[in-house]
């Protein structure tokens, strides 16, 4: 469906479904997912909560809840098939060859274990070294994320480092083994502006410098222009409109793009009332019929209540999930003349 | 526009955090609210925005200094009468509407619980027209009066307060971060919504948040916060033109802007650091640790804040009074 390049990508996912079990009620959080990643890429998955970008990644590095399972699709990492990845096989992998950096830097350190041990047990698990290897590795880490005298904060505990700074020891962790792929699930969310920007920096720096994909879950679109190179916007389960960050932000194709951009609030520019989208996200318990974003579409027509769009490459890299956008459309809007 | 509403003159918060050591949360903040205007309140985590806004609410006691209010102080010690006016004057919306209804109360005893307390003395029949009529001008609908808080989604839920906030028709109303906890594009309804309302019941607010440029959309003026203290406060407009205290460049900078081509070519003024912490701050300039300009005289002596040019309010001292 969506070609970024004839080679073999980095990470494939093909057509992924994701259930979630609840009470009474399967929730349908993942619906058809693909994207694919290529070396040194950033992709961006936008949404907004409950369109499914977190369960999307949480479902590629088998960290899904009990409830949650794969239903369908497959997950394609360097090569290898890893759906039915056991979690002692997925072990292997984790940590060492997809790292993943979390929301909460508070809560995803250990409070009980000093900075130093808790990057060394990486080192422990993944890499052959000697303890004072591991100690030495660790150091220079520290310094490669931009902590000031690693010496001293190696024997320190989370609580007396600030938000920031354990943001950076989460990615010293999440990049001790030279990882391929770095998940970074809103990673500066939970942290201030001026915080965010250091952070962002600092992705960027060390992509240069060891060649990681990112995949970056955010709802921010600003830090979405700021670090991506591919954009994917997801909507109800499912990519609603996927492409170049060039193409997403200047060439939007898809309604609810759209909606997202013109609801922020441009700094530069005083354009009286902020845009809004009416409505709320849809229920994926009993998600609808036809494209999820239609009940809050202003442009929707029948065809949309009744069937699933399909997608429509707009270019080789731009892709969008709109019946505004197939061929069809075009032609009638053609033959109809102009309505607007 | 020029008529004060609410004066706060040399608030100062303090808590006290331990043997001999005070968190000062809010250090001196002078400044007035005008009628009818939104007064933004920017700010990182920790700076005191929202204490600040809670003491002017009278949730907290001063440590020292006033609020006046149409030039009454009503901080302090007020009579029960007093207090009830004061009240029905000021109301508040909180940022967490997942918290800040109580989940075992329907939406028309959560609204009406203002028109209870001022014992308006309605009938049943009129408490619950009041309430549909106030749900109706939040964009909520009339079935909505029997439900309770948790078959709402969040963006409906901060509607609820909003209009708990509006029934007792105040005139100022303290708005602590109310869109953050929403997703994007229902922030955009909130905020909206807000400001049609402002229009309507020519209300007045102080809209804390630390998203700048959501706060620049809705607000006249934006006060910067640092550690406590207010560092600058000026037009919105001149805000974003024309920013002085180096925390407030800084700031502005470090802000993403949804559009990757002026991304790319932006210089940032990238801080430092972090915020240090709020307990035991040595004198001087609180941001000289942080700050490119710092000299001498800015570890010694605190910088007064003054009013630069018209409207236009800094403390720092590289701006001197002329």
């Amino acid at each position: 469906m969506q070609k970024w390049g004839p080679k073999m990508s980095l990470l494939e996912v093909r057509n992924l479904y994701i259930n979630l079990q609840t009470h009474d009620n399967v929730v349908q959080a993942v619906r058809g997912v693909s994207f694919s990643l290529e070396p040194k890429d950033t992709l961006a998955i936008v949404g907004e909560s409950g369109s499914g970008k977190s369960m999307t990644v949480k479902g590629v590095m088998k960290l899904l809840p009990k409830s949650g399972r794969i239903d369908a699709g497959q997950v394609i990492f360097d090569g290898r098939d890893i759906t039915n990845y056991s979690d002692r096989q997925m072990r292997g992998l984790n940590g060492s060859e997809i790292s993943m950096i979390f929301q909460d830097p508070m809560t995803s350190l250990n409070p009980t274990m000093t900075i130093g041990k808790q990057i060394m047990e990486v080192l422990r698990e993944h890499e052959k070294m000697s303890a004072h290897a591991m100690k030495e590795r660790a150091m220079e880490l520290l310094g490669l994320v931009g902590i000031s005298s690693p010496e001293k904060r190696f024997d320190q505990y989370p609580h007396q480092l600030s938000g920031g700074m354990r943001q950076r020891v989460v990615i010293a962790i999440a990049l001790a083994c030279n990882p391929k792929v770095l998940v970074a699930d809103e990673p500066t969310t939970a942290l201030d502006v001026t915080i965010q920007a250091q952070i962002l920096d600092l992705m960027k720096s060390l992509q240069s410098k060891i060649n990681t994909s990112i995949i970056l879950i955010t709802h921010n679109l600003g830090v979405v222009a700021n670090i991506a190179n591919k954009v994917a916007v997801m909507y109800g389960g499912q990519i609603v409109e996927s492409g170049t960050v060039d193409e997403i932000f200047y060439q939007t194709q898809h309604p609810y793009t759209l909606g997202l951009i013109a609801s922020i609030p441009k700094i530069h520019d005083d354009s009286g009332t902020l845009k809004t989208i009416p409505g709320t996200p849809p229920d994926l318990i009993d998600p609808p019929k036809g494209c999820p974003f239609a009940p809050r579409c202003d442009r929707a027509m029948k065809v949309c209540h009744l069937y699933p769009p399909t997608y429509t490459q707009i270019s080789d890299t731009h892709c969008s999930a709109c019946w505004l956008q197939h061929p069809y459309a075009q032609q009638a809007a053609g033959e109809e003349g102009h309505h607007e | 526009m020029s008529e004060v509403l609410l004066e706060i003159k040399n608030l100062k918060k303090y808590f006290e955090v331990g043997k001999n050591q005070t968190l000062k949360a809010v250090d001196d903040v002078s400044f007035q609210i005008y009628k009818g205007e939104t007064l933004g309140l920017v700010g990182e985590s920790g700076c005191g925005k929202s204490t600040l806004g809670r003491t002017i609410m009278r949730l907290y006691h001063p440590t020292s200094g006033e609020v006046l209010y149409n030039g009454k102080t009503i901080s302090g010690h007020l009579s029960r009468g007093e207090e009830k006016e004061c009240c029905r004057k000021m109301q508040m919306i909180f940022q967490d509407p997942y918290m800040s209804l109580d989940p075992r109360m329907k939406v028309v005893d959560i609204v009406a619980e203002g028109l209870d307390s001022q014992n308006t003395a309605l009938s049943r029949s009129e408490r619950e027209e009041q309430v549909v009529k106030l749900l109706e001008m939040v964009g909520l609908q009339k079935e909505h009066v029997g439900r309770f808080p948790h078959e709402f989604s969040g963006g409906q839920r901060q509607r609820i307060g909003i209009a708990r906030a509006l029934a007792i028709n105040p005139e100022f109303i303290v708005a602590d971060e109310p869109i953050s906890a929403l997703d994007v594009s229902i922030q955009a309804q909130v905020v909206n919504l807000l400001k049609k309302l402002q229009d309507e019941f020519s209300l007045t607010y102080l809209f804390i948040a630390h998203d700048i440029s959501m706060v620049k959309y809705i607000s006249n003026r934006i006060g910067v916060m640092y550690l406590g203290s207010l560092v600058e406060l000026t037009s919105s407009q001149t805000m974003f033109d024309n920013p002085l205290h180096p925390y407030t460049q800084a700031l502005l900078s470090a802000i993403p802007l949804p559009d990757p081509k002026a991304e790319k070519k932006r210089s940032r003024v990238v801080l430092e650091g972090t915020v240090p912490s709020p307990v035991n701050i040595p004198d001087g300039c609180k941001f000289c640790s942080r700050c490119r300009y710092a000299t001498d005289e800015c570890r010694k002596t605190t910088p007064n804040f003054h009013e630069v040019e018209e409207g236009h309010w800094v403390a720092c001292h590289r701006y001197k009074k002329p």
